[in-house]
């Protein structure tokens, strides 16, 4: 079983594989943006993300693991989209967007968590036409320019609990990952030969978060939290392909547990985009960003002897990158269950979620499927 | 549990692996475009330096054609063919003869066409009795005694029709004055008339011989009752073409082609920012011609462009011949000569090392009269290189 931990660690944190669900809208700014949220989570809508100790958003629920645990999700994307005249269909994509290993760290009151998640994800393949004139004669010509990478977000987290009713932690964020950039132009004349250009675009950066979470009654959660990131540099081999400034922000949640078994959570998250505004290039704009979710969780049915909860949520996001002066924004309606295995030392979670997203000048609807892993090694504490 | 956990692992996986992503679409631009921007750039360079013309790689009797060119066009070219001396018996094969030849009766001389001007009729071939003496050193001045009516074997008309094929000319073999028991060898010239200017080139290679000469002689069946008609038939031992000196005019700059199979050097000063820092899409070297292009009225030629693989002067090794570009070129023309040379720009990307030197040659060489004179060094119209290159694509804020 421990093996079998580290194996998944290993696999989960391979360096390329973080990315998540990808959009029309990832082709603006630095990129369709993340979230740092496990399957159950998920499900939730996101609701449960500031309480939730195998998600990254608040450090301080680091806290709350009492096991060494290893997870991780895999996602798949089906996607569909109309931009103008033009419709898209049969988009799809797979990724493994989430993983995280920790709990206590041994003779200490601490708790740590190693996590990444998908910060922006920057994958496309666009075809354009146009023509060019050259040697005086017009020229048609097709351009592609395909994108396959993301921007992750490498967290390291501390977190403990002064006392039994509060939980704080804090956070260090490393941002890396690259793409890998494909630019090729064919010519409708055959004396013009086609050119492909492929380069790699690295990322870096850093910030940082702290959070608390504070559990008043046995009934009620609260919590929050801040994250600051600093400018993500874009390198293009050894050159500087420029920076852009990340947003600060600031997350708070409430949770109720009104009867056992019954689970009601929602999260608010702010970003400040529109510091990256002026880094970005015209037409692109950046806006400031607020993301609602909200979920239920009913956790006593039981199929088969086993306890099956059942999941559901809604969220709603505005989206930080258009080409044009509207806000594109994204709403998600979401369910999922889960799966304890192995007397609880590991768990299966899966998610669907149903999103649509618009404005900017698109409309794109699709369905996203995760499934979530985690495991409890024996005899690890 | 660890084989459930394994599973569970493979599931995972099963699920990452078994997806194919799916992304390509169409731009909508600008609203649902990256930002960036290709970038495609053309230019005209002028920095094409004449280096030298240099001849002697390859003579007339070495190339794979022989070009005879009619009056009327710039300079008379004739052919000369030396065949492989007959047995004194014969040949043929036959066993059912005696091997005595009894009496030559006649000779056919059959000569294989593979490229003439179209358009012009009444094309004849005149073949004359040459001495079987030539060779490479022979010039037109010499052949000239020759080729007058008292040499003359037969004349061979060619079809209008005829664009590649063989034509033959039977002729007595009294024609020849001195084809006898002393010397069994047959050296002919073939000169062309004709009402325009015309041109023949004759093939020259191992798989098709310019010329083949058979002898039909008398001999006695093996019993000797019976007198019958025999052939046997020898290709040629020595194929060259003389080409009138006169017709060429004077150089001025360098000579590429011509009898001599000339060939030039080039140097190309191109800036580094383009060769090795773009990506070349087109290249195009353009050739000014000092003079109309010479040659047989009506032919045209291959003039190929090849990279030199090292430059130490006419000696120097070419590169990758694949690399290299060409383009037909017509015969009389006076316009500026394109040849594409992308494929060389790109075997240059990224070689500094490799010598930026052209060497421009006829295809077939040494096989025509025909030649391209490049401008010299101060032209007042110098080569030049035109380059489409796409510089690295623009990143926002590169």
């Amino acid at each position: 079983m421990r093996r079998a931990a580290m194996l998944v660690v290993t696999a989960l944190l391979a360096p390329g594989s973080a990315a998540a669900q990808n959009s029309v809208y990832g082709l603006i700014g630095i990129g369709f943006p993340g979230d740092p949220l496990a399957v159950r989570a998920r499900s939730l809508g996101g609701g449960i993300g500031a309480f939730d100790p195998t998600s990254a958003l608040n450090p301080a629920t680091v806290a709350g693991l009492e096991r060494l645990l290893a997870g991780g999700a895999a996602g798949t994307t089906l996607r569909h989209y109309t931009a103008g005249d033009s419709t898209v269909s049969g988009l799809r994509e797979t990724r493994f967007p989430f993983g995280i290993f920790g709990g206590p760290i041994p003779s200490t009151p601490l708790s740590f968590a190693l996590s990444f998640s998908t910060y922006a994800e920057r994958t496309y393949d666009i075809t354009t036409t146009g023509t060019q004139v050259l040697r005086r004669d017009t020229l048609e010509v097709t351009d592609r320019v395909a994108s396959d990478g993301a921007v992750t977000d490498f967290r390291g987290a501390l977190a403990f609990r002064p006392w039994s009713r509060l939980l704080i932690g804090a956070a260090f964020h490393l941002l890396g990952g690259s793409s890998k950039l494909t630019v090729g132009r064919t010519f409708s004349n055959q004396d013009y030969a086609p050119y492909v250009e492929r380069s790699y675009l690295a990322f870096s950066g850093t910030g940082v978060s702290a959070g608390v979470v504070l559990l008043p009654t046995s009934a009620i959660e609260l919590a929050a939290s801040a994250r600051v990131d600093g400018d993500l540099a874009i390198t293009s081999g050894t050159r500087s392909a420029g920076s852009v400034r990340l947003p600060v922000s600031l997350s708070g949640g409430l949770r109720l547990t009104p009867a056992p078994g019954l689970s009601l959570s929602s999260t608010a998250v702010r970003r400040s985009w529109s510091r990256a505004q002026q880094d970005l290039f015209a037409p692109s704009r950046a806006f400031d960003t607020w993301e609602i979710g909200s979920g239920i969780e009913l956790s006593r049915p039981r199929a088969r002897g086993a306890t099956l909860p059942l999941r559901f949520g809604v969220r709603y996001r505005q989206l930080p990158f258009s080409n044009v002066a509207t806000q594109p924004s994204e709403t998600v309606i979401t369910g999922g269950t889960g799966l304890l295995l192995a007397g609880g030392r590991a768990s299966l979670d899966a998610s669907v979620e149903r999103f649509h997203r618009s404005g900017g000048g698109a409309d794109e609807r699709g369905w996203y499927f995760s499934l979530g892993v985690i495991i409890i090694p024996v005899g690890i504490r | 549990m660890k084989r459930r956990a394994v599973a569970l692992m493979a599931l995972a996986s099963a699920v990452g692996l078994a997806c194919q992503d799916i992304v390509s679409a169409p731009g909508l631009c600008p609203e649902f475009c990256p930002a960036g921007e290709i970038r495609v750039r053309d230019t005209l360079l002028t920095g094409v330096e004449p280096v030298g013309s240099y001849s002697g790689y390859l003579l007339p009797h070495e190339a794979r054609q022989v070009q005879v060119v009619g009056p009327g066009g710039p300079a008379e070219a004739q052919a000369m063919i030396v065949f492989v001396p007959f047995n004194a018996k014969y040949a043929g094969g036959d066993t059912t003869v005696k091997d005595s030849i009894i009496r030559t009766d006649s000779l056919r001389v059959r000569l294989h066409i593979v490229r003439r001007n179209a358009g012009v009729s009444g094309v004849t071939l005149a073949l004359h009795e040459i001495p079987i003496t030539v060779d490479s050193a022979t010039t037109y001045g010499d052949m000239t005694p020759y080729f007058q009516d008292s040499t003359l074997v037969a004349t061979l008309p060619v079809p209008d029709s005829l664009v590649m094929d063989t034509v033959a000319a039977t002729f007595p073999a009294v024609a020849l004055r001195h084809f006898g028991p002393e010397s069994l060898q047959v050296g002919i010239g073939v000169r062309i008339s004709s009402p325009d200017p015309a041109f023949v080139t004759l093939a020259s290679d191992s798989i098709a011989v310019a010329a083949r000469i058979t002898r039909f002689v008398q001999v006695d069946s093996s019993t000797g009752t019976t007198r019958v008609t025999r052939s046997d038939s020898w290709g040629s031992r020595f194929k060259t073409f003389v080409a009138d000196p006169g017709g060429f005019p004077p150089p001025t700059g360098l000579m590429v082609g011509g009898a001599t199979g000339a060939r030039a050097f080039v140097k190309l000063n191109l800036p580094a920012s383009i060769v090795d820092s773009t990506l070349v899409v087109r290249a195009t070297l353009l050739v000014p011609p000092a003079q109309p292009i010479f040659g047989a009225p009506g032919d045209t030629f291959l003039l190929r462009v090849i990279a030199l693989g090292s430059d130490f002067g006419p000696k120097s090794p070419v590169a990758d011949t694949s690399y290299g570009g060409s383009v037909r070129v017509a015969v009389g023309g006076s316009d500026t000569v394109s040849v594409d040379i992308t494929k060389i720009l790109l075997l240059w990307r990224g070689n500094p090392a490799a010598p930026r030197s052209l060497m421009l040659q006829l295809e077939p060489e040494a096989a025509s009269i025909n030649a391209v004179e490049l401008p010299g060094q101060g032209s007042a119209t110098p080569a030049a290189i035109r380059v489409t290159y796409a510089l690295p694509f623009r990143l926002p804020g590169s």
